[in-house]
């Protein structure tokens, strides 16, 4: 069964060549008939799908847009044409900390990022305890979170992020959170999750993070799918080509 | 299952549902971090109003000979204060509703339209709050409570539907016209003072006092002003008028912010 399901999507992007912004600049450049805009395709055809259970991974140079298409499946965006199909709500395990009220305490923090994740209010105050152990924050999630270092401000988003078993998961580079023995637990409870029948794409600029974890592979350049495919050929192909010589 | 839906009123309330942990979460973040770290805290809620009326009072009880002649001068400045400012509040807090959460809204997908309603919401919670005073000093002035009390809630929560239509329609404009928020601050300033709040609509002539029956803050303030000051039920066509520039209102709103919504991303 698949789960996701891209076909043909393309989103066009207008970029003004000034950015206009306010009532008068608008007036006057549509006097001047200015008003132009440069077309920038940051997909174009992209068709994928991915199964049930299934890890997949997505490579590509900077500005290939694949945090376009994980926006795009996660209802962020809308594609200029094209159609997404989701066999199920998804989760996105978003840059972390964006949910983040920093006036409120660490608990407060849990709620509010919960519900912007979509969690109900019953799930979070019985999945409390589990997300305070996996975040080792102990009695610092009583402070408000200003108070926090860095680590453990990526360490407490990412313990309320992995607490759920979504159907679909969405990951842009979020495993280098934390110290080392921080990111081995992540990454073995994004383990465990993808083991546990959840269908996961995943974004990451490490080869062989890529390698290790998906099943199959899809590479995008500059909008359109190069190639997909099994794990290894893709990532040997990619390898390759970004070893390349310099042109 | 997602596909790209269709306009629909049941969508949205399906999704209300769904979302009401969210909003309910975002009211109370406004409501607790606008009076964090402030020693007064809450009862900024009752006291603002009560200053205002204050100041006014001592300011135009004597610049118009004793308000004019109008009854209870004191209540009918504090009402129209009141219902103005928590009108003017909820608007400038949700204008940047979309502006303002533009870091989530990149990151992940709520339904937009949940952002300037929870801003309306919160910002409504003073609002209901400054009643308290507000009947307080009701009862001070000797207004006793009446039958027709019981239409104190209606009028708030038609001004709240018509509130959060303004809040849909200024939030979306914000996001392309960043001006917005300044040119909101001139107009609403002259809504006020084209409103009914400190003088009496006789004072305005004939002709002008035909326009007020187009601005919907006058009805809204007349409406409450019949219940408490009058002690009367506001009459049918009364009643009638409110809900049409309510609901007229907020349907405007939600056809804006509902046609404009997926542009969003790409300007915030």
């Amino acid at each position: 069964m698949d789960m996701v399901k891209v076909e043909h999507v393309s989103i066009r992007f207008r970029l003004q060549t000034d950015r206009i912004s306010s009532i008068k600049e608008t007036m006057v450049a549509l006097l001047k008939g200015k008003l132009k805009y440069k077309e920038f395709w940051a997909l174009n055809d992209v068709s994928f799908s991915v199964e049930k259970g299934e890890v997949l991974g997505i490579v590509g140079h900077n500005g290939a847009g694949k945090s376009t298409i994980l926006k795009i499946i996660s209802g962020i965006m809308k594609p200029t044409t094209g159609k997404i199909t989701l066999g199920a709500n998804v989760v996105p395990m978003m840059e972390l900390g964006s949910g983040c009220d920093y006036e409120f305490t660490g608990r407060e923090n849990v709620f509010l990022n919960g519900a912007i994740l979509g969690y109900s209010k019953e799930f979070l105050m019985e999945k409390y305890d589990e997300i305070l152990a996996f975040s080792e924050l102990g009695e610092f999630i009583q402070q408000p979170i200003r108070n926090y270092s860095s680590g453990m401000l990526m360490r407490l988003a990412f313990s309320i992020a992995a607490v759920v078993n979504p159907e679909i998961l969405i990951c842009d580079e979020v495993l280098a959170v934390g110290d080392e023995r921080f990111q081995a637990k992540s990454r073995k409870r994004m383990m465990e999750l993808m083991g546990g029948g959840t269908t996961v794409l995943f974004v990451s600029h490490n080869i062989d993070q890529i390698r290790e974890m998906c099943n199959r592979v899809v590479w995008l350049d500059h909008g359109t799918v190069k190639m997909i495919g099994a794990a290894d050929t893709v990532c040997s192909a990619y390898r390759e080509w970004l070893d390349r010589p310099e042109e | 299952m997602y596909t790209s839906e269709k306009f629909s009123l049941f969508a949205y309330l399906k999704n209300l549902k769904r979302y009401r942990f969210l909003m309910e979460q975002l009211v109370s973040r406004d409501f607790k971090t606008k009076y964090k770290r402030s020693v007064l805290g809450i009862f900024w809620s009752f006291l603002n109003p009560l200053m205002m009326m204050a100041v006014q009072y001592a300011v135009f009880s004597r610049l118009i000979d004793r308000g004019g002649g109008i009854d209870h001068y004191a209540m009918y400045l504090l009402i129209g204060i009141v219902l103005f400012n928590g009108f003017n509040d909820c608007c400038n807090q949700s204008m940047r509703a979309i502006v303002g959460n533009a870091p989530l809204i990149t990151k992940v997908y709520v339904p937009k339209f949940i952002y300037p309603a929870s801003k309306v919401l919160s910002a409504s919670v003073n609002t209901l709050l400054a009643m308290i005073p507000l009947l307080l000093v009701a009862l001070i002035n000797r207004l006793w409570p009446c039958p027709a009390w019981i239409c104190l809630p209606v009028g708030l929560l038609l001004l709240l539907i018509f509130t959060l239509g303004m809040g849909f329609l200024l939030s979306s404009l914000m996001v392309f016209f960043r001006d917005v928020e300044f040119l909101w601050g001139v107009f609403s300033t002259m809504w006020m003072y084209a409103t009914p709040i400190i003088y009496h609509i006789s004072l305005l002539g004939p002709v002008i006092a035909k326009l007020e029956y187009f601005n919907p803050m006058y009805h809204y303030i007349t409406y409450m002003r019949t219940i408490i000051i009058d002690r009367a039920f506001p009459d049918m066509g009364q009643f009638l008028c409110c809900l049409g520039f309510s609901l007229g209102m907020f349907a405007v709103g939600m056809l804006v912010f509902h046609k404009t919504e997926d542009k969003f991303i790409f300007y915030i």
